[in-house]
Parts: structure tokens; sequence; C-alpha cells
């Protein structure tokens, strides 16, 4: 808060400046003419003389004079009662701090009076905080400058790690893992609605719903061991051990359609395409193109581009093996198998200690099914394998 | 060239462009025969031009200059720091020769 004190000759005008300073947080001292506004120079001790006159008057000038012998670093405000421009810059030159116009009112004094309360005889002053608005356009320069230079870093490091990956001729994908409440897991299907697993040591094909892999129905196989599944003419094909394949029919106890003794050697992978099913021997390291006629019967044979294929998959346009030798996902030709056209290393693998079994796509992403001895206990867990957009969109590509 | 005065020199302008604003003042915190640094109370907004007059010190006048406002900051008591840039004319050529004048004479 500061002195100032208050020189003009109207009444009026000298109580609407004086509402105005005393608004702004000062204290007015008034005075009604210059010989009164000189006495409060002692009395009064103001920081600043604020002088109200019409533009045709020269009381402020007079201030002026007299203020240069006694209190020459006052400086003297004038506000006039009518706008003049050119009475403003004739005050000015002759020593005015500031002029200001009426209408008056704290919001047209603020500015001059804070700026002459602050005046130490110099134009050179302390250093103040920008307006508000500046202030929150410089931060928000500031913000936006810092959030840029925040996401093309990040964009920098995600762009390098993907070429990194890329090169590497991988896009590991983040794994999701639900503990089976059955030990034995052997096969993995997908019919488009439900997740179904075997498990050869209780002879069960349990149904799971896929969201949250909860076991929404089973069916057990009595006179079966059963391994690897697909869905296939309007059916499930179960492998059984030994060296057996059996059709069931899609009803809620997989009523037996047909048993039909397995040509080759045990099949732990199974896949149809829509024309010919696909079955792997991990002994041989074989894949099998078998006609679905009554007797399954081989069309071709192709030996096994990897190390030990576990489990089979069609995507809708590829078939897909699950080598259990370099825990990789391979995409194969369909013309020839042998050609394997890409490579997906699964992360959730690179331990050893699960070993697949079971492998399916479901539109989106891979499952895998998978078991693991611990304790002498045998463990099994469902693994989803999502996709990056890029492989995704890859997959859709002809 | 450079020399320093006590006081900021006074200076009124208007904006040719805004023929309804009335006529404002201010002060000229710096001075060169490219442009000047304004300081005033009345809000002036960045691609402005102003017409300045204002009298030199030796009394010499200079009328119709007219700048243009390359940057405008406005400080904590509201009032506009306006860099102005001269516009090409015979104004500018005078206010050059007039400045080096001073120049001259002080040293």
């Amino acid at each position: 808060m500061a002195v100032i004190a208050l020189l003009a000759k109207d009444d009026a005008v000298r109580r609407e400046l004086q509402l105005a300073v005393e608004e702004l947080g000062h204290r007015a001292a008034p005075a009604a003419d210059l010989k009164g506004g000189l006495e409060l120079l002692s009395a009064e001790r103001p920081r600043v003389m604020l002088v109200a006159q019409d533009p045709a008057d020269d009381v402020a000038e007079s201030m002026l004079f007299e203020l240069e012998r006694e209190a020459p670093l006052t400086p003297v405000v004038v506000a006039l009662t009518r706008r003049s421009a050119p009475r403003a810059l004739e005050l000015l030159k002759a020593g005015a701090h500031e002029v200001v116009s009426a209408p008056f009112s704290a919001q047209s004094l603020r500015g001059a009076l804070s700026k002459a309360a602050r005046w130490r005889g110099t134009w050179y002053e302390e250093p103040r905080p920008a307006a508000p608005a500046e202030t929150a356009r410089a931060l928000g320069v500031w913000a936006l400058a810092a959030l840029l230079l925040f996401a093309a870093a990040a964009g920098g490091v995600g762009y390098y790690r993907h070429r990194q990956r890329v090169l590497a001729g991988a896009i590991p994908a983040p794994a999701r893992e639900w503990d089976l409440p059955y030990g034995h897991a052997a096969g993995l299907a997908y019919d488009g609605t439900h997740v179904w697993v075997s498990d050869w040591f209780s002879a069960t094909v349990f149904r799971h719903e896929p969201g949250t892999m909860r076991v929404v129905g089973s069916a057990t196989l009595p006179r079966e061991v059963p391994g690897a599944m697909a869905f296939a003419g309007g059916g499930l094909l179960v492998a059984s051990a030994p060296r057996t394949i059996v059709r069931h029919m899609l009803d809620e106890k997989l009523s037996v359609l047909a048993r039909t003794d397995d040509s080759a050697a045990q099949s732990v992978g199974m896949a149809y395409d829509g024309l010919y099913l696909w079955t792997c021997d991990a002994k041989k390291g074989r894949l099998y193109k078998r006609v679905l006629d009554g007797d399954l019967t081989p069309a071709a044979s192709f030996a096994y581009p990897g190390v030990r294929p576990a489990a089979l998959a069609f995507d809708g346009r590829r078939l897909w093996s699950f080598d259990a030798g370099t825990k990789e996902l391979l995409r194969h030709d369909l013309d020839d198998p042998r050609r394997v056209m890409l490579r997906l290393p699964l992360a959730e693998y690179s331990s050893g200690d699960w070993s697949p079994v079971g492998l399916a796509y479901d539109g989106r992403r891979f499952l895998s099914a998978a078991t693991r001895r611990r304790g002498g206990v045998s463990e099994s867990r469902l693994f989803a394998h999502e996709l990056s957009s890029e492989l995704a969109e890859s997959l859709e590509r002809p | 060239m450079r020399l320093e005065s006590p006081r900021p020199l006074p200076a009124l302008f208007e904006l040719p462009d805004e023929p309804e604003r009335q006529e404002c003042w201010g002060r000229l915190l710096a001075l060169d025969a490219f442009g000047a640094t304004l300081l005033c109370q009345a809000r002036v907004d960045k691609g402005a031009r102003l017409r300045l007059r204002f009298d030199l010190p030796g009394g010499e006048r200079i009328e119709r200059l007219e700048g243009d406002a390359r940057a405008v900051k406005r400080d904590y008591d509201g009032y506009s720091e306006v860099r102005l840039l001269w516009r090409l004319s015979a104004e500018k050529e005078r206010l050059g020769r007039a400045l080096l004048h001073i120049f001259v004479s002080s040293v």
C-alpha cells in the first residue's frame, strides 16, 4: 500500500479518483488546490502525486515546477478530465510520469499508479513478472515444447526398438496366461466361439470361454487318451493314443462317429485348412497332408523345416506350427510347407519351463497350451499371444 | 551509435488501420534509424501499423513516421512494450539524419 497524494479542484473528480485509488489498496491523501497538495508532501510523504485537471488548466505544470524543488523524485501522474493527446504529450514532455484520461476507474489507474509507485528516479526498473496472460502463454509454450520433445524422444525410442525387433526377425507380443485346473493338457482347438483343450490324464475335453478362459463345459472320452484336436467336417477330430484319430459329433457328450487307425506315427499336432487335414509327427519330424476321407489318407508328407513340431494351427490363410525345439511359431507355405515364411519367437517359452502341446488361432491372436512338471506335479497353462498391428495386417494380406 | 537519455521520449501515435481509435501516447524506450521500442498503456497487437509523432531532443519534430509492430509484450502493469520497425518513407530517412546529427553533436 502506498500513499497517493490526490490533487483535484473539482469535488466530484476528487471523490471519483479517491474511490479508485482506495479500491487499488492505496491510501489517498486528497487536496483541493496546489497549496494543499504541497502541504501533503511534508505531512504525508506521498509516493505518488496524482493531479487531476482539465487539459486547458496548468496546475500539473505548476506542481511539477514546485516538486522540482521540493521532492524531485516524486512522480506525477496527471489525470486529464477530458482526453487530449496533444496535451498529454505536452505534460509528458514537461516531466509528468504518466498521463491518464477520463473515465477514471481502478482498472484505468492501476498500471500507471503501479509503475509510478515503483519509480525511483530512473526508468531502469527491476524486472517484474510478465502479465499473467503472458506467463500462462509462456508456460503453455514450454509445456507444449516439453511434451513434443518427450513425444519425439518416446517415438524415437519406440521406433528404434521396433526396428531392432524387425531386424531381429521377431516381434514378440505381450502374452496373457491362465493356469488351467487340470495338469495334463495335450491339445488345443478353437471353434469360433470357445477354446477347447484336451487333457490326456483325465481323458476329458474342456470347453473354455475365450475371454476369461473359465471352463464352461467338458466331455469325458472314456476310451481315449486325447491329444491333438481340430475341427473339421462338422465334427471334432481328436488324435488319441495309441495311433488313432477319432471323429466326434459336436454334441454335449462328443459322441464318437468313427475311429481311424493313424497310418502315420502318433500325431501331436492337427489343423484343418478347409480342404486338407494337416498332422505332424514329432518323432519322425514330418508334416502330413491328409484327405478328409474315411481313412484320412495322407496325400503328401513333408520333412518338418524346424526342429521338433509340437502343434499345428491354421489362421485362415496359412499353416502354422509350433517348433518345440526353437520355441518359435513357424508360418508355412501351404503349397510347400518346407518353406518357412515367418518365424515368431515366443518369449514366454524361452525359459524352457513350459512345453507346448497345442496351438490355435482365434482371429486376432494365437493361443497356446503348455505343460510343465514341477515337484512331480504336472501343470497346464494357456497363453494368449497378442500380435502387433503390423503382423496382424500382414496376416490379413494374401 | 548509441545515446542514452535520462527520460524516455514521449510520443503520440495513431493506428491508421483502426481509424475509430483515438490518438494514444507512450514513451520511446529505445530509438534508432531502423525502429524503436515503445511503451504505452494502449493495447497494441502484433502486426499493427503505427503512425508516430514525437519531438527529438533539440526540438526537431518527427511526424507521420510509420512502423510495424514486430513484437509486443504485455507487462505486469498491463503496458504494451512494442518493438517497431520503421517502414520505408522520407520521414524515416529524415529521422536517420536527425539521429546522426544528434550523435555527432554530442561527441
